[in-house]
């Protein structure tokens, strides 16, 4: 009996072991809530656009008057929309009023994660091709590869830069009052502002972001266009705009877009895959007293990852500086400086500390991830909606961040392809990670981190030691992964440094007065 | 004795300490055991979602274990024991750093809730298990485990006729905790999920085996299943993940030959069917020794 007791007891913590297993797993993630910006930017009218001459190049008319019938009627039909707000309204509310500049940042990384995919070799031993016109075939189109990220997020951002501009333009040239001081019947949702509703910067940021990712992620239309519909919808649900704010929008966003697609049209990017280049890139590669040349591990071989990348249009500078900032190896292979940066690796591979290791995995960023660039974005929009930016200096933020990334990708990859030095793998250096596949020298991963941390050091100047901080952390982190020799990671890094300060040097003559610091 | 653990990772649910899995025999009151086993597991293919594939950029994957598993006799009806697995992991690319360390410390208990003599065995076990260190979780091909403790329970029936032949049935389940990762986001189901924990999903396993056991031998063919019941699939050209869905079907053979208080054991299994799982061949093999425990009594292990 006293035995059995025993065992009861011991069914009874089996039991209750058990039953604690069905805990909640919910994953948590951090949301964003929307702020009142610092400051509405009433000059950014004014600032200085990229692709546009003129903020008022777009050529609206002017809005109809509150006084109108016509508006009065916008005004009725708000009134009757917002009656018929649900739940999944007041979550589509929530979602976007945290910032449309940050979401369809949000968007553009998701997507980037989504197509940075390698492709399978097929029966044939190759490795198929993308067409853009089948993207949903396999191999899917895009490869969001890092440097396509890195021109995705600099096109979306620059695209919604200048729209906005525009659109401040025509707020504060035309001033209609808002549609609650129009109608006090109408009681927004959200938080009223004092920025002028015409025309609508959602929808001109919908238009232009919906646009600009359609083309850069073809099989995605579908997704993007809901995704539009809830950015505008949402606009209406609210209380904050009548449809006329929102069509006026939309119009500037579409104008903006088609100047931004035939410039992406346009910089080269058709040619960056041409695979015929190696042959003379390694030629020249030799010519230079180069020993042995990068060659890719992926077996069967890979094609070289975009090996004309370098000679797609950078941003903040032309091609004659892009040469002048190329940076010369420190060590060729198989010389006595190079021992010793192979030493150096066989040791880090051997004594790595858990903090060097994770150092490495945290800024890796390789396939199935947003990207260095989409890293980068991130830590902008952290910083931005800390410092309660506006839409409009999110957006110059990110169209300056992302012209910085655009331009050390393609400085980079002229350097890598230029020398065409290998990788420490082809000397028997082991790693846990996935090895790019693309010449050792620079380190895209520095680069993009020189040139990120040093803009956003002049955004944010009282951060510019911690920025500087994560573009070491980051050069570091590719000699710890053992993917890069140590001067690929310090010259990436210096070179990336001085492709941030071009993007600066655009900063302080945008005429919005927002960043002196001289780096 | 055994150890509950047959769900365990897709990674080593194939591993040495999987070979005790699921059997109905204690030890009796006082009765010690230690079992010392080497494994080893290759595949160079697996299911990425329900399609089998090469991935020529991971080569041939080759999973070694050392484990060191010990039982001991509360009573004739309560057992406990643990495992300790030391684990390297490699591919045959030179390139590819291999993982080594230690894998989860398991332990438990098991209880007969029959009389242990009896021809019909049903026999209850608990098991939880803790990941011993902070081990890698990022590159899953290579990864010593999926980083998170659980906690698992199992029913075990068995009916063994006067001649030795038995038959026998078993069901579990296995509960996992939350993982921490070293990174701040991940992709799940072609999402980003900005956050460092990850949910790796809880799973159920059944399995029949049928055999001899005689006084110094046994052998036993079984053929088990898990399933999981959440995650996610590996996509398009992606590496297996903390997240995904494992299943798996697998068969194989174990024998066990002792001479007084010596033996050894030979283990070998297959995975036969898998979703998001790999096709490995487990080889182990192991030597035990009872170390206590009456003298006449034999170790029916």
């Amino acid at each position: 009996m006293i035995d059995l007791n025993i065992n009861m007891k011991k069914i009874l913590l089996i039991t209750l072991l058990f039953s604690a297993v069905s805990c909640d797993k919910t994953i948590l993630e951090p949301t964003l809530s929307s702020y009142t910006p610092q400051s509405l930017d009433e000059k950014a009218g004014t600032w200085k656009t990229y692709l546009l001459k003129k903020p008022d190049e777009t050529g609206l008319n002017s809005p109809t008057l509150i006084s109108s019938k016509e508006y009065k009627e916008e005004s009725i039909a708000l009134l009757k929309m917002m009656d018929t707000v649900s739940q999944a309204d007041k979550d589509n509310i929530a979602y976007w009023s945290a910032g449309a500049t940050i979401r369809w940042n949000e968007i553009a990384r998701e997507l980037i994660a989504k197509y940075n995919v390698d492709t399978k070799v097929n029966e044939e031993g190759n490795y198929p091709i993308a067409n853009p016109l089948l993207p949903n075939e396999y191999p899917q189109f895009p490869n969001s590869n890092s440097l396509y990220a890195s021109r995705v997020l600099a096109y979306l951002s620059i695209a919604q830069y200048d729209a906005l501009v525009s659109t401040w333009y025509y707020k504060y040239k035309f001033n209609r009052p808002n549609p609650w001081v129009a109608n006090t019947d109408i009681k927004p949702l959200i938080e009223k502002t004092d920025l002028p509703s015409f025309p609508s910067e959602d929808a001109a940021l919908a238009a232009v972001s919906f646009n600009v990712l359609s083309k850069m992620f073809p099989g995605e239309v579908a997704y993007l266009t809901k995704k539009a519909k809830d950015a505008v919808s949402y606009r209406l649900k609210a209380g904050m705009n009548v449809n006329s704010d929102l069509k006026m929008g939309a119009f500037i966003g579409d104008a903006v877009s088609k100047a931004m697609l035939t410039y992406a049209n346009l910089d080269g990017m058709a040619d960056a895959n041409k695979q015929t280049v190696l042959a003379e890139q390694k030629t020249a590669s030799t010519a230079l007293g180069i020993k042995k040349q990068w060659e890719s591990l992926a077996n069967p071989v890979r094609p070289a990852l975009l090996p004309n990348y370098g000679s797609v249009k950078t941003w903040n500078f032309d091609i004659k500086v892009l040469k002048s900032l190329r940076p010369i190896p420190a060590v060729l292979p198989e010389t006595d400086a190079w021992k010793t940066e192979i030493e150096e690796l066989i040791s880090i591979g051997k004594n790595a500390t858990k903090e060097q290791l994770q150092t490495a995995s945290l800024w890796d960023d390789g396939l199935n991830t947003y990207a260095p660039a989409g890293h980068w974005f991130r830590i902008a929009t952290e910083e931005c909606t800390k410092s309660k930016f506006s839409n409009m200096r999110i957006a110059r933020t990110y169209a300056l961040l992302g012209g910085a990334l655009l331009d050390a990708g393609i400085a980079c990859w002229e350097t890598k392809y230029f020398y065409h030095l290998p990788r420490p793998q082809q000397y028997g250096i082991k790693t846990a990670l996935n090895v790019p596949n693309s010449p050792g020298f620079t380190s895209e991963h520095a680069t993009f981190a020189g040139s990120a941390a040093t803009l956003l050091g002049g955004i944010f100047p009282y951060k510019s030691g911690e920025y500087a901080k994560m573009g070491r952390d980051v050069s570091d982190s590719r000699l710890y992964g053992g993917t890069h020799f140590k001067s690929d990671c310090e010259l990436g890094l210096t070179h990336g440094i001085k492709i941030g300060s071009y993007a600066l040097i655009r900063a302080e003559k945008d005429n919005s007065g927002l960043t002196i610091a001289t780096k | 004795m055994k150890n509950v653990f047959i769900v365990f990772l897709w990674l080593c649910g194939f591993s040495s300490f999987a070979q005790f899995s699921d059997d109905a025999i204690l030890l009796p009151k006082k009765g010690l055991f230690l079992h010392l086993s080497y494994s080893e597991s290759r595949f160079d293919s697996y299911w990425e979602k329900d399609v089998l594939l090469k991935n020529n950029d991971i080569g041939k994957i080759s999973k070694q274990i050392a484990n060191a598993h010990i039982s001991f006799g509360i009573s004739n009806r309560i057992n406990l024991f643990a495992s300790l697995p030391y684990a390297r992991n490699s591919s045959n690319l030179s390139f590819k750093t291999k993982q080594e360390g230690f894998q989860d410390l398991s332990g438990g208990l098991k209880f007969s809730i029959l009389d242990p003599v009896k021809p019909f065995s049903v026999v209850l076990s608990g098991t939880v298990t803790k990941p011993l260190n902070s081990y890698s979780l990022g590159n899953q091909i290579l990864a010593l485990g999926l980083g998170s403790r659980t906690i698992g329970g199992k029913l075990i029936l068995r009916y063994k006729f006067e001649s030795g032949l038995y038959a026998g049935a078993h069901g579990g389940y296995i509960g996992r905790e939350i993982v921490a990762l070293e990174n701040d986001v991940y992709k799940s189901n072609n999402e980003l999920i900005y956050s460092n924990k990850v949910a790796p999903p809880d799973a159920y396993d059944y399995g029949l085996r049928l055999g001899y056991l005689g006084d110094s031998f046994q052998i036993e063919a079984f053929g088990d299943r898990a399933t999981s019941l959440s995650g996610d699939d590996i996509q398009y050209n992606q590496l297996p993940f903390i997240s995904n869905k494992v299943n798996f079907t697998k068969a194989g053979i174990y024998t066990k030959y002792q001479i007084n208080k010596v033996g050894f054991t030979v283990k070998a299994s297959q995975v036969l069917a898998g979703l998001n799982t790999p096709k490995s061949l487990n080889i182990s093999a192991g030597v035990f020794f009872q170390l206590s425990g009456r003298n006449n009594d034999r170790f029916e292990y």
